[in-house]
């Protein structure tokens, strides 16, 4: 490990060097070229006017823990009076009202509020800067905000680097952070990150995922274009590291900032910056180990052998017939016999243990007119799949310039850079390695073996069943997905006067994602195209998007007496986009040496791809308002165009200008800071304690491109193409409303001891983007219209402690989420919706996403009482077949006897009850301890890797509690029989695959020691980590593990296809400070 | 430097702000790229062909759909043990409304498509955007095509909404006054006179960018044949004499024979039955097995389509076909009894043999597999989709042509018409072996110095010319020259006629005589007919039997035999139920009685219409 790492070291040093050498070299002669045409240096800060007719107060500040006074910290009325603490803390102050709020704030110390409700002598205690505080402020889209001060239902916290937590994703991270906020991981291939469910679902058909602004520009997670690999799928937010990233502040109600693009809530993250002027340094490397699962059970070869033998009796083969296959022979001079006499743990030759490594510098400093933050990177982490990893090269760059007094700019870019070698993964029979290493025929050998039994270097090939060789699959299929993103805005901000501020930011976002497939013949089953077996098989595609974002505003905002906080926003956001996706798929190469497109054969080839634009104009009005510092009002309107929209929308809250519809969006909070008022003085254990509610509309505008207007497509004519009509225009098409109300309580008791936040909510989504059939004689059989409704509701809880508060400080925390959804209105009576063999059902009054099937009651145990029972059913010729000693027994919903699709009900439902996380921080002198675990709890899975393994119809390995599998009549046992092709479908979709998907998981551990450094040395500091990830699940889930999601979509939740399993990672990193 | 910073950003702000604003009505109107918008179609003659061809390319996705409803529904296709519930509800008359082969949905795909480009075509025509002659053509194609796609709707469907304007967009839904439902025989109606307002009825001429050769093919026969349909809508009103010209006009395309060479055999041969040893006797399938445009089938085909293996649609009848794909349709026991009922005219294998060349081999074959010299599996499969191409060793080779309409079809239909008009004799010409040699009893025995007034269809009453004083000529469109003259040399349109069963080299038939005239009379003497319906419903009968002889599995059975049990519902009710009972006699399926019942109430003679 040590050798790999001095490799890598080597290696990274080399890149690093020049990717630092162009940046700098770049970003540099940027930075100083504008500050050195700006001669005029900033002016002091506007000075404190005091006010004469003021009341004076006394206090103290001291430390939370220690109780000791706190020297040199600030205490000041905004704008009127400012003091600072003596050496005991003790402070006077001038303030203009007796009911008015000081604000408190110190270096290494946290930022606080303190309301005098009337109070001429104060105590206040201070809690360390990493204290999460109700104080802290959250990055709201028009500035920052002190959380206290915020009615909307908001979640904020400084990561501050997280530099613990390398394995993780911007995405992934968030688990657990945010209550309300379900993030799950969509498997454990790295960086694949995680599917995020705010509140539940908004949408059936559009996307469920909220909007994410990266530094005030949008940040465009979606993928243009299907993966060729197989399960996988490219996520933008693993750009982003998270040792980038200074703060996230989710908006979690109906706050209309972003209007028709807000519907599932809004995540804004902050990107790190400078935050004085001395240079800082921070060199950080880190190693893990990345361990395999723990195997799902399944046959050995005696076993397996004994049961295909036993399932091919069931498909018409003779004894003798059977006797006479090649794997049944136990002759040793047979010269089959030691091809099919070995015993091959399939599981072990996918799923390897790995390595994983990361290095990071990151460098922020400047003067007093430009500050930066510099930060590049290498990751290399693979993955428990064997052959398969990921290698990033990560850069990133934030400058702020103050151009002059009034004007200051600002500079983020950033650009990644990604390869990944990836397998197919969830439903590819052939080529995807962890499927074939669980069914592969245990007695199969991996190479070729001969008559003697001596083995080939060779690997062995398709074997006598048709099912390829795990191995050749893991050793000869190319996957490889490179990715890069360059994001890059550039904002501008002048004073234009005391109040008013204009601004302006330009954003870029060019993104692009090349994959290559390669899969061989030699040890691959063959493919059948419409015109050759296609033996092996290559693709190329790329998939690009660009984006142009704008941002500009008028700010105006002003404190009038010392009352009245009013500030107000006005502006624009401009969003223009285009995407492509361009494909090739070659078959047929001459031999598997040749793995591009261009060899195959040409006859064969198929390109293919698609192109996207589409624009979006926000014109917004923000208004806050706060009375005394303790009456919040924020009122919020959205006016929203985009191409997306019909032009002939319903005149209902749309807004009409030039012919164009827009989407008129308005929003209101209001808040209430009880704790400020003069009666609660006496009540001395609460510090803060607040009340909001709040009401607004936002929309979701993932309604396609060009779904609203009618359009032709070509249709071919032999090889003449002409046009046909594509779809039923929909003019009136629109945006997906959502109405969202909140109410919330934010408190900190006990000298900010326990802090929580409870919040309500109800999401009525209308005018939901459905598929609604139509009739037979418009030769469609659906259109794409707003006739959907649902409500989502539910409650949440964030809770944080401080346990212990002294030499040791324990501080815990709690976030509990649980949220309910129902349709409200559908254009039919239900839908049923089918993806991998399960079905949802989607019925007014019901979860959008229930899984429908079959219940089951055991198994018959003879003849004679499946006779009794006198069910059959009905195959694809329509023909019954009767139900007989061993088979299934499906419940008979309707009574006729027959089990068919009528018979299917609601079997399970895969959206948890509740999902949560407890975290835990403990520190004591220079060791900290971290720990955070996830559950989720009352989800359904349907196990569809535990239906192909007890499915005991074919020839794939089974799992060892098949060897229970019924055989004589009387037999008591709850394993149905085998029987070749089910043709009475015992292995249907049914509640035998429903499985509680429940978990509590020790997701993360770390230890960090902060090795003592004399002073004098050049080195600042020297942190040392270990890290654990996914360190113990417990869980009643018999799959791989019970987290994982297939795709965003509502109707693929719950679904464990067999994607890569979470993996347990231990993790040693050290960080040096200079 | 401040001062020009702070003008540029007061003056570009608004400027920015204001800008997006008045052109946003340009920013949200976006077109794609990769499909075409409303407003950038039906600009020009171009685009009218690209409508053209994309229908054609839909309209080819409703052949499975077409020969699955009109022959699984009759009497000469049967149902095999691979067969889903639909299939088998179809074959049973008891189709239930989820049956997704009783969809409508695929037919009124293409007839949107159709009202879409008849809409625009005229938009066009007013705007100049086409000259008259490219509207003439395109529009009564595609006003040909609807009719053709309504009628077989109608035939299924019975009762049905009669669409003739374009849905383009979702308030066209709502909009109930657009579906207007009409009967079969007020559909026909309908058609009759719609068809008869198009103003063109000609293939297109050469020269149109329409007629040319793609991948080999020429589009010449893949549109719709504007008379043949004209003919069948006509036979389907009762309309015989019409019905008769619009017959023999499709074969002389607009009353102008298609080749007026005396020295080529194509003038004999186009559409006219004429002998040819290329499809003649045993070559018969090379009607179906030639390639799409081979010069001898072609003489056969009037309308047909071609499925290449690297285009879509596959060919879908080898999948429903064959034993080596799904195997979901077989011919009935009944269709191959009728075959080996026929007899040998020649010595294929001997003359007297009862078999039709046309049955095994040809239109089906047998799939039999042994197993220690027996038979294991014996599977009847039709053959006619993919003679000669696919096979087991070419599983890839899937290339063949759906043949929507051919001569046979044409003169048999024809045969149909002249025998209600008083045609018997001619009707049976056809049927049987031609006209010179109905109307030259004595040959070859004795040849006729003088045929002047032979080998020429004369008039059914037996009228006398007066000028000649021997049997006056029939009128058209029943009078057909058959001469054939060495000395003087001379060679008349029809004078290669051979006539259905003698091409396939089958003995005549003939209708039972004692059912029509009076037989008293002695040996060669004329009999009186004593009964004309009888004559008239026997020849009718036999024609009947003939074309499922010819046409079987081609998809023209059930509109055939409704045609004919719609005519007869008065006097023989039981018509249809009669004749796709026999089916389930034939295979001594207990199902005979149920489905003999349900047909008797001609309500249950048609697919529950699905909205």
């Amino acid at each position: 490990m040590l050798l790999n790492n001095l490799k890598f070291m080597h290696i990274f040093t080399k890149v690093a060097k020049r990717i630092l050498l162009l940046s700098l070299i770049v970003a540099l002669s940027n930075i100083y070229s504008i500050a050195q045409n700006n001669s005029v240096k900033p002016t002091a800060t506007v000075a404190t006017k005091l006010k004469k007719d003021g009341f004076k107060v006394k206090g103290t500040v001291k430390e939370a823990s220690t109780g000791k006074g706190l020297p040199g910290i600030n205490i000041s009325v905004p704008g009127y009076s400012a003091a600072i603490t003596n050496d005991k803390g003790a402070f006077t102050i001038t303030v203009p009202e007796i009911s008015t709020t000081l604000m408190i704030s110190g270096p290494g110390y946290q930022s606080r509020e303190l309301a005098l409700k009337g109070r001429t002598t104060v105590e206040v205690s201070l809690y360390e800067d990493a204290f999460q505080s109700v104080y802290d402020e959250a990055k709201m889209p028009y500035g920052s905000e002190p959380m206290n001060q915020i009615a909307h239902a908001v979640t904020s916290f400084n990561t501050d680097g997280n530099w613990q937590r390398t394995a993780e994703t911007p995405d992934t991270y968030l688990q657990g952070k945010v209550a309300g906020l379900n993030a799950i991981r969509r498997s454990g291939t790295p960086a694949i990150g995680a599917d995020l469910f705010l509140r539940g679902f908004s949408s059936i058909n559009a996307t469920n995922q909220p909007l994410i602004i990266v530094d005030g520009v949008i940040y465009d997670v979606n993928s243009y274009g299907n993966s060729l690999i197989t399960g996988h799928a490219t996520n933008p937010l693993a750009d982003i590291e998270l040792n980038d990233i200074d703060n996230i502040t989710v908006i979690k109600d109906g706050a209309s900032f972003y209007g028709t693009k807000g519907a599932n809530g809004v995540i804004l993250i902050t990107t790190a910056k400078a935050k004085d002027v001395a240079t800082k340094i921070d060199f950080a490397a880190y190693g893990g180990f990345n361990t395999t699962p723990r195997q799902i059970p399944v046959m050995n070869a005696s076993d397996y052998r004994t049961y295909l033998s036993n399932v091919l009796q069931t498909s018409g083969l003779t004894n003798d017939q059977i006797q006479a296959l090649p794997f049944m022979n136990d002759d040793k001079t047979n010269p089959d016999y030691y091809r099919y006499h070995n015993q091959t743990n399939w599981q072990d030759q996918v799923m390897k243990n790995s390595f994983n490594q990361n290095y990071q510098l990151k460098v922020t400093g400047g003067d007093d007119i430009a500050t930066y933050a510099l930060s590049l990177g290498y990751t290399g982490n693979k993955g428990i799949t064997d052959n398969t990893g990921l290698t990033r090269y990560f850069t990133r760059f934030n400058a702020n310039l103050n151009l002059s007094a009034r004007l200051k700019a600002t500079a983020n870019l950033a650009f990644t850079s990604s390869e990944q070698q990836l397998k197919d993964q969830g439903i590819n029979a052939k080529s995807n390695p962890l499927y074939l290493g669980l069914v592969k025929a245990p007695f199969l050998p991996i190479n070729q073996i001969d008559n003697n039994g001596l083995a080939s270097p060779n690997l062995a090939g398709v074997d006598i069943m048709g099912v390829s060789n795990p191995t050749a699959v893991i050793q000869n299929v190319q996957d490889l997905n490179k990715n890069y993103r360059f994001s890059g805005s550039f904002g501008l901000e002048y004073t234009l006067n005391k109040y008013l501020k204009a601004s302006t930011l330009v954003g870029v976002t060019f993104d692009k994602v090349r994959e290559s497939m390669f899969i061989p013949s030699n040890g691959v089953t063959n493919d059948t195209l419409s015109l050759a077996i296609a033996t092996n098989r290559s693709g190329s595609n790329v998939q690009r998007l660009y984006s142009l974002y704008n941002d500009t505003r008028l700010s105006y905002s002003r404190t009038f007496g010392y009352i009245h906080d009013l500030s107000v926003n006005f502006g624009e956001r401009y969003n223009s986009n285009s995407s492509s996706d361009e494909y090739g798929l070659g078959y047929n190469s001459a031999t598997d040496n040749f793995v591009s497109v261009g060899n195959g054969a040409a006859s064969l080839r198929q390109v293919g791809g698609q192109l996207g634009n589409w624009n979006w104009l926000d014109i917004y009005l923000n208004t806050d308002y706060k009375l005394k510092n303790r009456y919040i009002f924020s009122f919020n309107l959205a006016v929203d165009g985009s191409s997306r929209f019909g032009n002939d929308v319903a005149e209902a809250m749309t807004v009409t200008y030039n012919t164009y519809k827009y989407a008129f969006m308005p929003s209101f909070a209001t808040g209430w800071l009880i704790s400020s008022e003069k009666f609660m003085s006496q009540v001395k254990f609460v510090d803060m304690l607040k009340l909001r509610a709040s009401y607004g509309l936002v929309g979701n505008d993932d309604i396609g491109n060009y779904t609203a207007q009618q359009y032709y497509v070509s249709q071919n004519l032999l090889g003449m193409e002409g046009l046909v009509r594509g779809n039923i225009g929909n003019p009136a098409l629109k945006w997906e409303n959502v109405a969202k109300m909140n109410l919330g309580i934010d408190a900190a008791l006990f000298g900010e001891r326990l802090s929580f936040s409870l919040d309500v909510f109800r999401n009525h989504t209308d005018n939901m983007i459905l598929y609604q059939p139509i009739n037979s004689t418009s030769g469609f059989s659906y259109a794409i219209t707003n006739s959907g409704a649902m409500k989502t509701t539910g409650i949440e809880l964030a809770m944080n402690g401080r346990l212990i508060n002294r030499a040791v400080k324990w501080d815990m925390g709690l976030t509990l989420s649980h949220s309910k959804n129902e349709v409200t209105a559908l254009p039919v009576n239900n839908m049923v919706t089918t993806y991998a063999g399960a079905s949802y059902l989607t019925q007014v009054g019901g979860v959008a996403n229930l899984f429908y099937g079959y219940k089951t009651n055991g198994i018959y145990k003879t003849n004679a009482e499946a006779a009794a029972a006198g069910l059959s059913s009905r195959n694809a010729s329509g023909n019954l077949i009767p139900f007989q000693g061993g088979d299934v027994k499906f419940v008979d919903v309707n009574g006729d006897k027959v089990i068919d699709s009528k018979d299917m009900q609601v079997i399970g439902n895969p959206n948890p009850d509740f999902t949560g996380a407890i975290s835990n921080v403990i520190s004591w002198k220079r060791l900290s301890f971290d720990a955070l675990i996830t559950f989720s709890k009352g989800n359904d899975i349907y196990n569809y890797t535990r239906n192909v393994l007890e499915a005991e119809s074919g020839a794939q390995n089974q799992t060892l509690d098949i060897n229970n599998r019924w055989r004589a009549d009387g037999q008591i046992t709850n394993v149905p029989r085998a029987t070749w092709g089910d043709p009475v479908g015992n292995s249907r979709f049914s509640d035998r695959w429903i499985e509680d998907g429940s978990y509590i998981r020790l997701r993360t551990i770390s230890l960090t020691y902060d090795y003592p450094i004399k002073s004098g040395v050049m080195i600042k500091y020297i942190k040392i980590y270990a890290t654990g990830n996914n360190v113990i699940t417990l869980t009643k889930y018999l799959g791989y593990d019970p987290e994982f999601s297939a795709t965003g979509g509502i109707f693929t939740q719950g679904i464990d296809l067999g994607l890569e399993p979470q993996f347990r990672t231990m993790q040693l990193g050290v960080r040096i400070g200079l | 430097m401040k001062k020009k910073i702070i003008t540029l950003l007061i003056i570009v702000l608004p400027v920015v702000i204001s800008l997006s604003l008045i052109s946003c009505k340009k920013v949200f109107d976006i077109q794609p790229k990769s499909v075409v918008v409303a407003t950038q179609m039906y600009r020009n003659v171009y685009d009218a062909d690209a409508a053209v061809v994309g229908i054609y390319g839909k309209f080819m996705n409703v052949m499975d759909r077409y020969v699955i409803l009109n022959e699984l529904r009759a009497d000469l296709t049967d149902v095999t043990s691979n067969s889903n519930q639909y299939l088998k509800q179809l074959s049973t008359h008891s189709v239930t409304p989820d049956n997704p082969y009783a969809d409508p949905r695929p037919f009124y795909e293409v007839i949107n498509n159709c009202n879409d480009a008849l809409q625009n075509f005229q938009i066009m025509l007013t705007e100049h955007k086409m000259t008259v002659d490219q509207f003439n053509q395109r529009y009564s194609d595609i006003g040909a095509l609807r009719s053709w796609l309504y009628l077989q709707l109608g035939i299924q469907y019975g009762t049905i909404p009669y669409i003739t304007a374009p849905i383009v967009d979702v308030n066209d839904l709502s909009d109930a006054t657009k579906y207007p439902r009409i009967g079969l025989t007020q559909l026909i109606n309908t058609l009759v006179t719609f068809m008869e307002s198009l103003p063109y009825n000609m293939p297109y001429p050469s020269g149109s960018s329409l007629l040319t050769t793609v991948d080999t093919y020429s589009t010449a026969k893949m549109f719709v044949d504007k008379n043949c349909l004209l003919g069948d809508l006509y036979l389907w009103q009762g309309s015989w004499t019409k019905a008769a010209t619009a017959y023999v006009n499709a074969v002389n395309i607009g009353g102008i024979p298609y080749n007026t060479n005396p020295a080529s055999e194509q003038t004999y041969e186009y559409y006219k039955l004429g002998y040819t040893t290329n499809i003649n006797g045993a070559n018969w399938a090379n009607i179906f097995g030639q390639p799409y445009g081979e010069r001898y089938s072609n003489y056969e085909i009037m309308w047909d389509l071609p499925y290449d293996k690297n285009f879509n649609p596959k060919n879908p009848f080898i999948d429903l076909f064959s034993p080596y794909g799904s195997y979901l349709i077989r011919p009935s026991d009944l269709s191959i009894t009728n075959w080996n009922t026929q007899f040998r005219n020649d010595n294929y294998p001997l003359k007297g043999t009862p078999t039709d060349i046309r049955g095994l081999g040809r239109s089906y074959n047998v799939n039999t597999s042994y197993s220690n010299n027996t038979i294991v599996t014996s599977q009847p499969y039709i053959n006619k989709y993919f003679l000669y191409t696919y096979s087991t060793s070419l599983p890839f080779e899937t290339a063949g042509k759906m043949i929507l309409y051919r001569a046979a079809n044409l003169w048999l239909r024809y045969a149909e018409a002249a025998n209600h008009d008083g045609r018997d004799r001619l009707a049976m010409s056809f049927i049987n072996n031609g006209i010179s040699t109905t109307w030259q009893p004595n040959w070859p025995a004795a040849a006729p110095t003088d045929v002047t007034n032979y080998e020429q269809s004369t008039d059914p009453t037996g009228r006398i010319d007066p000028t000649t004083g021997v049997a006056a000529f029939d009128v058209a469109p029943y009078y057909f020259d058959g001469r054939n003259g060495t000395y003087p040399y001379y060679r008349s349109l029809y004078y290669r006629n051979v006539g259905v069963r003698s091409r396939a080299g089958d003995m005549k038939v003939a209708v039972d005589s004692t059912r029509s005239f009076n037989m008293t009379g002695a040996l060669g003497t004329v009999r009186p007919i004593i009964n004309k319906t009888n004559l008239i419903n026997d020849t009718e009968d036999l024609i009947i039997a003939e074309s499922g002889l010819e046409t079987a599995f081609e998809g023209n059975r059930w509109g055939d035999l409704l045609r004919i049990a719609m005519r007869r519902q008065a006097t023989d009710p039981n018509y249809l139920a009669n004749k796709i009972g026999a089916k389930f006699d034939a295979a001594h399926s207990a199902d005979a009685g149920t489905v003999r019942a349900k047909l008797a109430n001609p309500a249950n003679w048609f697919l529950p219409f699905k909205w």
